[in-house]
Formats: C-alpha cells, structure tokens, sequence
C-alpha cells in the first residue's frame, strides 16, 4: 500500500469515527433533531398530562422530559457539593430529601408544607413493635421559630410547664433551626419511658427571655379530644382539647347526656385548641345554630365548598359563650368565627392564633424503604362565613382577657370565670350591637 | 461511473454509520458510558465507599432513584394552593438551596441566583447603593452584625445584634440573607423602613420601626488615626479585594513614624477574604501557622505567615465585639494564640467556617450565579475553634446603649489604658 493510500484510509476512518460521534451526541442529547423522540425519563409518575397547560410546574416536567429544557443547574450545584464540601460527598438521599424540603419551603415559600423521610415516618416504630409515645404538645412554625401552640390537659408537657408561645430552640440539642413541625414532632416522639430534652426560649410580659432546658418523660398521651363538667346555676362547660377522629363520637356522646340537662347556660372552651380534623366542625357547629353557612373551602383543583348547618341542633337556644386564646387554631377557629359571625356566641380571652390553610398528607414511596416518605403540603383555605381568610389575622375576641402563668400556677382562670359570669347576667348578647367591624 | 459509485458508496456508509451512532446515543447510552443525562429519575452521585476502609478518601459511584423528587415535584405542581406567578426557576433554586441546607445540615452553604449573586459581588469588591449594615442569618433571625460607621444606618441609630422583621412593611420571614439585602438596598436618595426588634443587655425586647435613607456606601476597608504618644489605631471593616493594599498604606505610614503601641478594632467586622487575614497576621507575628484549614476528608492546609511583618515587636490590643466574625476572628484567634495581643471587648460572633464561592452559569440567564459551599473548617494557630463560641476576649469591656448613644467609646480607652 502506498503512503497515499495509508492516508487516505485514515482519514476515511476518522471521518467515520467523528461521524458515529456525532452521531451518539445527537441521539443522546438532542433527538429531535432527527425526528426521535426523547425517550421517556419517568419524570411523571401519574404519566397524565391533561392539566398542565398554564401550570408553569407541570409545564418545566414535561420541556424535561422531551430534553427542551435541563435540570443542569440542580446537578452541577450537587456536583460540586459532593466534591467540594466539607462534609463531602454527604448521604445522597439526605441531599435528595433537603432538596425536596427545599423545593417546598424555599420554592413555594411556605412553611408548613414539609417532608419528612421514611425513617421519621411515624409507622415506622410502631412496625418494629415499641409503643409510640410523647409529651402532648402542638406545635407550629411561627416567624420560623418552633412554637408551642398547645399542651394536651395532664400531658407531660403541662406538667412540665410548657405554655402556648413558648419556642422550642433544641430538641435533645439538635437545633430546631430549619426543621420542619413534622420533623420536630417526630423527634419528640419516641419509645414509651425514655425521655426527650427540650430547649425552651420563653418571651415574658415585660418583655425579658426566660431560657431553660426542660427533660420530659415521654407517655401514652391519650387523646381525649373533650370534656366538661357543671359549674353550678345550669351553666356547663365543654372543652375541646383537639379535632381528631374520636372527636365526633365523644361529642355526640357528651351532647346526648347535656341535653338531657337542659343547661341553662353552655361555656365552649375552645382555648389551646389547635385544630385537625375539619370533619367534626359541622356537627358541633350545627348543634348551636339553625341554619346558615360555616365556612367555605378552596381548594386548587376543586369546586369550592359551601359547609352548612345540617339542621339537627340540640343547643338552638341555649345561651352560650366561647372562650378562645392564641392556642386556638385551624378547625377550632372555624367552630369560633361560625359561631361569632351569626352572632351566636360572643368570644371571650384573646386573639386567636389565625391559620387558615389546609394541609393534607400523601405518601411518597422510597426505593429500598419498607415505609414510605410522608409529604404534607397546603392544598387551599378555608374562609369564614364572612367570605374572610383568617391566615395571619385571627379572630379578635369580644371581652379581652388573659389567663397569664402566674393564674396558671395558682390554679386561677379568670377567663372561665368571666364568662361564666356573662352567662350568668345574661349579657351574652349584649356584644352584637356594638361591635365595630370584623376581625382585623 | 467506478468513481460516481465509490463515492455513493462512502456516502452510504457515513450515513449508515451516523445513523448506528444517533441509534446508539439515543436507545443504549449506556453501553458506551453514557448513563447519566439527569434528567432521568435514576441518578449517579459520589458515595462514601465505606467497605475499602478508607471511607474518608476513596469515593465511588452509586445510582440513587430521584423518582421521590419528581414525585413531590407533581404533586405540588397539582396540589399546592395557586401561588402568584410562581416561576420554576424559584422551584429549582429551592431545590438546590434545600439541599445544601438541609440535606449538609449546613447554614453557611446556599445558592444565589442571578440577581441576588450581582449584590454579593459587588459587596466584595465594596461599593453599592444601601444603608451600610452588614446582616447575618442568627438562629432565624436576620440579624445586623454590624452597621458601618458613618453611614446612613449608623446614623439611624441601628446597633449589632438588631433583629430586622420587616422591610418597607413587609415581614422577610423565609427570606435568605441576600434576598432581604436586595429589598434593603435600592437607588440612592430613597428611603426604606425597617422593622427592628432589639434586645437589651439586661435582656428587655423592644420593637420599632426605622426609616433610613440610602446612599452610595463605599466601604473604605483600613481607617488610621494618630492618638498621640506614638499610639496608633487601626479600623478595618471587612476584608474585601482592596483591603490588602489600603493596610499596606496605613501600615507604611504607621511604621515609618516609629509607634510605641498599636490598637487594631476589628468590631464589626463580619470577614472577606483568608488571604486578608494571613496578610494581616503576617505584619505582627514572626514565623510559624497564620490559619489552620481542615478541608475534610483528612485534607488538612495550613497557611504560614510571610516573614517580613513590619510591627512585629510592637505592642498591640485587639477589639472586638459580637460582630467580629470569619476572618477577623481568624486574626484575632491567632494573635491571641502567639501572646502578641490582648483581645479587649465582647465575645466574637463564632464562624469557623469557609466557604468558596463557585460561579453557575444559567442558560437562558445573562448574568452569572453562583454557589457558596462551605468547604473547610479552621482553626487558630493552637488549633482552637471559634465555631458557636467564639472568641473569649482577655479584657471584657461592654459597651452599654447610653455609651453609644453619647458616642462614647469605653472599649478604646480600656485599650488605650492597656497599650501604654
């Protein structure tokens, strides 16, 4: 073969090289180009894409998957993550999860939507058989401090003194700092018996920090969602400590032997109450009024619902009042705002805590996990009778009044005590009239 | 015509050719080790691998199924109350800053995009229209590590350790650091309003609002001033890129005049650059480590002083307050290490970490992001660590409200007392 000929034979096979390169490059990257396709990355796992016209979010996921546009970004951040940071390379599915934290809390700006991982997912210790147990606390975010909403009545955390505003800065001195309430309540929680170490910032009245760590032991905490008792003169008191899946019953129950009474006067503590379930609402509602509206939802995705009074009432007449404080959330400021709205009830204690957003709870299967994640994310509000969204607002009450540690300590309750004497006077009413204006 | 078909025939082949190449790229990249497009569910990332014994140096590749991420991507997309105009790209940049924060467990580290990226450089290099504080994120709080002397915060009356909750009215709650800097910073001439909560040394809580005007901050690194007696103060502000030379300015000029004592006020100065502080180091101490670096996984680089420090031998006190942090506390830490100052104030802020910054570029954007990674952990010269506690200063002295308020400076004079 002639030198030629070796040449030309090289340069033949290099072209053929570069063009089977090319080649590659543009099935691999860009196979539109010639007419494919992308192929399917599994991007959308419901494979429905009916719904994302004018859904931005939806829209990125399929550009995606047909290779129009990247997620480069994400993974050159991660890149170099894993290969620059001190803590190099990380676990891989804890930076998946903060991404997916991220995403919710930083992307949607929302902080009560969050993620918690199957080994915080709570089934996960009860499948290995050790009783679940806690302190009986509610908390929430709040100015993103972790914040105690309320303590369930003879709860380790009532006993250890815990009140409503209290922020939780540690847990077992693992700062709260960027933990989600979901997380937060997962590490309260743990096996019957052992104990759980809280860090306790408190802002007192004159406006001094009191600061302690608080070690509690962790209990069965029973849900006993209501109770009440006769105060004397006719007048009972009902509290309801929770909304949860006993909560219907328990009142049904509870309304059944009141009734039969015939109380002359009804006290509805609705104080420390951080809300839940939404489903009892409309029973208890109905029970107080004849008719008319209770709350409204939306929710993305879904007709708007109208929540009314069934008509059933057992208490139509019977006067009464609601006590209400900063502890009163979600579902129990529904029960507060329907009552106060058709002038049903006046509010007796402070302002209430003002969240008006559901939430609710999906599954999120993990490769390789026997539980799945849990994702709890904001999907609408509701808004009272009045058409109003109480988030960040609260409900103003009609006689301001405080039951402050020290009343706490020496077993005092000013604000029982003031509508008891309300009902007593039969000045119930007497607040309708001169009200000025609505929650503000 | 031999020559017509020879030619066909090489088309034929290149095209048959290319064609098994976009076949290959397209439906079985991965025989040729091209697995990893990312967009795909299932991922490639670095792993410890912990079976070789040498977990903190040998790193393997695992594949982890992202489907999780996508999942909740979905679902949020479809079941997530309907934000304003809510953009993907605030989507992403969540994503990422959720996983350097959350998934490293790591306040330091975090993403800034492209808007947000432009003020942070400009903060290196020292000039910007604003109010002149500098902010740090402090247990959620925003918090003012310090306000710039003579300039419009200053003025206002805003001291370290303020907590901002609103600007202009609106809560910055969920807001990084950098963000709230956009809102704060604005044209020169405007003004913006502040919401401050402020606790007090015998822990008192008082909130109010404060309107501040901005203007153009050019923060002039090095500011010396003869104090008589041969004694000389030196206050530096930050260590950003001209910072090196305005001290080898003020310290040729300090120098040559022969000085009997040497007062270095590193209040309020939130850092910059490690090479500022070795530089720094470098003009007192004689030989020996300057800064200590830990970068993880048993990489471990110590920064030496250069030799040829011009004040060695001169006596010298250190300030310091809460808003001395990185790299002030770094010369802090190591003068007070080597016995050649006496550190005189408050306690430091405490951050022993570094971070490098990495340049991102967004398609599709015309300005450039950019990723802060913490990268390394220090340590001073006898290897002590300031993260969360900080520096213990040798002389405690406060400065009460009242004291600043009357701008009176007790700190100084202790150190004046001290120096002599």
């Amino acid at each position: 073969m002639s030198t030629k000929n070796i040449a030309l034979s090289f340069i033949s096979f290099s072209l053929l090289a570069v063009l089977f390169a090319s080649g590659v490059i543009i099935g691999f990257k860009k196979p539109s180009l010639v007419g494919l396709a992308a192929p399917d990355a599994g991007l959308l796992p419901s494979g429905s894409l009916a719904d994302a016209e004018g859904n931005p979010a939806l829209e990125y996921l399929i550009k995606l998957e047909k290779g129009e546009v990247t997620f480069d970004t994400f993974w050159d951040v991660w890149d170099l993550a894993q290969t620059k940071h001190y803590s190099r390379p990380g676990d891989a599915k804890q930076l998946m999860y903060g991404a997916i934290n991220g995403l919710l809390r930083f992307g949607y700006q929302d902080p009560y939507s969050a993620f918690l991982p199957p080994e915080l997912n709570p089934h996960v210790e009860e499948a290995l058989g050790k009783e679940q147990a806690g302190i009986g606390v509610e908390l929430d975010s709040q100015n993103t401090n972790l914040t105690v909403i309320a303590t369930l009545p003879n709860s380790p955390a009532q006993q250890a003194k815990l009140l409503t505003g209290d922020v939780i800065t540690s847990i077992d001195h693992q700062p709260t700092e960027g933990m989600s309430v979901l997380e937060a309540i997962a590490k309260i929680r743990g096996a019957l018996g052992t104990e759980v170490t809280l860090h306790v910032v408190r802002l007192l009245s004159d406006g001094t920090i009191e600061e302690r760590d608080v070690t509690i032991a962790r209990k069965a905490v029973e849900s006993q969602s209501l109770s009440w008792r006769e105060l004397g003169q006719g007048i009972v008191v009902i509290r309801l400590n929770t909304f949860d899946a006993t909560t219907r019953v328990q009142w049904q129950n509870a309304v059944g032997v009141i009734a039969d009474m015939d109380p002359v006067g009804i006290i509805l503590d609705l104080r420390s109450n951080p809300g839940g379930d939404i489903g009892p609402v409309q029973g208890i509602v109905s029970d107080f009024l004849s008719d008319g509206l209770i709350y409204k939802t939306q929710i993305k995705g879904r007709d708007d619902v109208e929540v009314r009074v069934t008509g059933e009432g057992h208490f139509i007449e019977t006067p009464l009042v609601v006590l209400t404080n900063t502890g009163t959330a979600s579902a129990a400021e529904i029960v507060a705002s329907a009552l106060r709205s058709h002038e049903r009830a006046p509010l007796i204690g402070s302002l209430t805590f003002g969240k008006g957003v559901l939430q609710e709870v999906y599954d999120i299967p993990v490769d390789g996990e026997l539980h799945p994640a849990l994702v709890s994310l904001v999907i609408g509000k509701w808004l009272t009778a009045d058409g109003i969204w109480l988030q960040g607002i609260g409900l103003v009450p009609d006689v301001a009044i405080e039951q402050t540690p020290d009343d706490i300590e020496n077993d005092r309750d000013p604000v029982l005590q003031k509508a008891y004497e309300i009902l007593v006077s039969g000045t119930q009413t007497d607040f309708f009239d001169t009200r000025a204006g609505e929650a503000a | 015509m031999k020559k017509f078909f020879l030619v066909l025939a090489c088309v034929v082949l290149g095209a048959g050719v290319f064609a098994a190449g976009v076949w290959m790229g397209y439906a079985h990249p991965e025989q040729i080790g091209l697995t990893d497009s990312r967009n795909n569910r299932t991922v490639k990332t670095l792993t410890k691998n912990t079976a070789s014994g040498l977990a903190s140096l040998e790193t393997t590749y695992e594949e982890i199924d992202f489907a999780p991420f996508w999942q909740v991507w979905e679902l949020a997309a479809r079941q997530h109350l309907e934000e304003e105009d809510l953009q993907t790209a605030d989507l992403i940049y969540g994503a990422i800053n959720g996983m350097l924060q959350f998934g490293f467990k790591d306040q330091f580290s975090s993403f800034l995009p492209p808007d947000v990226n432009e003020i942070a450089s400009d903060d290196l290099k020292g000039k910007f229209s604003g109010v002149g504080i500098e902010l740090e994120m402090q247990e959620g709080d925003l918090t003012i590590v310090a306000p710039l002397s003579d300039t419009p915060a200053a003025k206002a009356g805003l001291l370290a350790g303020d907590v901002i909750r609103t600007v202009d009215g609106d809560s910055i709650e969920d807001l990084t650091v950098l963000e709230a800097v956009e809102l704060i910073r604005g044209s020169i001439g405007t003004t913006v309003t502040l919401g401050i909560t402020r606790i007090t040394d015998d822990r008192k809580v008082s909130e109010f609002d404060v309107e501040v005007t901005r203007d153009i901050i050019d923060v002039e690194s090095v500011k010396w001033e003869d104090r008589g007696d041969g004694m000389y103060s030196i206050k530096v502000r930050n260590f950003a890129a001209d910072t090196m030379s305005e001290w080898d300015r003020a310290v040729d000029a300090i120098s040559a005049a022969r000085p009997r004592g040497i007062i270095l006020d590193l209040r309020n100065n939130a850092g910059g650059y490690v090479t500022g502080a070795v530089h720094f180091i470098s003009e007192f101490v004689p030989s020996g480590v300057a800064v200590r670096q830990d970068f993880g996984a048993g990489e471990v680089k110590n920064l030496y002083v250069y030799g040829d420090g011009k004040l060695v031998g001169v006596p010298v006190v250190v300030l310091v307050n809460r808003g001395t942090a990185s790299a002030s506390e770094m010369v802090a830490g190591a003068l007070q290490d080597y016995g050649v100052a006496k550190l005189i104030g408050e306690r430091t802020f405490g951050k022993g970490v570094l971070q490098e910054i990495f340049d991102l570029e967004i398609p599709g954007e015309a300005q450039s992001a950019s990723v802060r990674i913490v990268t390394a952990r220090w340590y001073t010269p006898k290897e002590r660590t300031v993260e969360f506690v900080g520096l213990q200063p040798d002389i405690e002295v406060k400065t009460t409200i009242e004291q600043y308020e009357r701008e009176e400076d007790p700190v100084l004079e202790r150190a004046m007392e001290e120096v002599r």
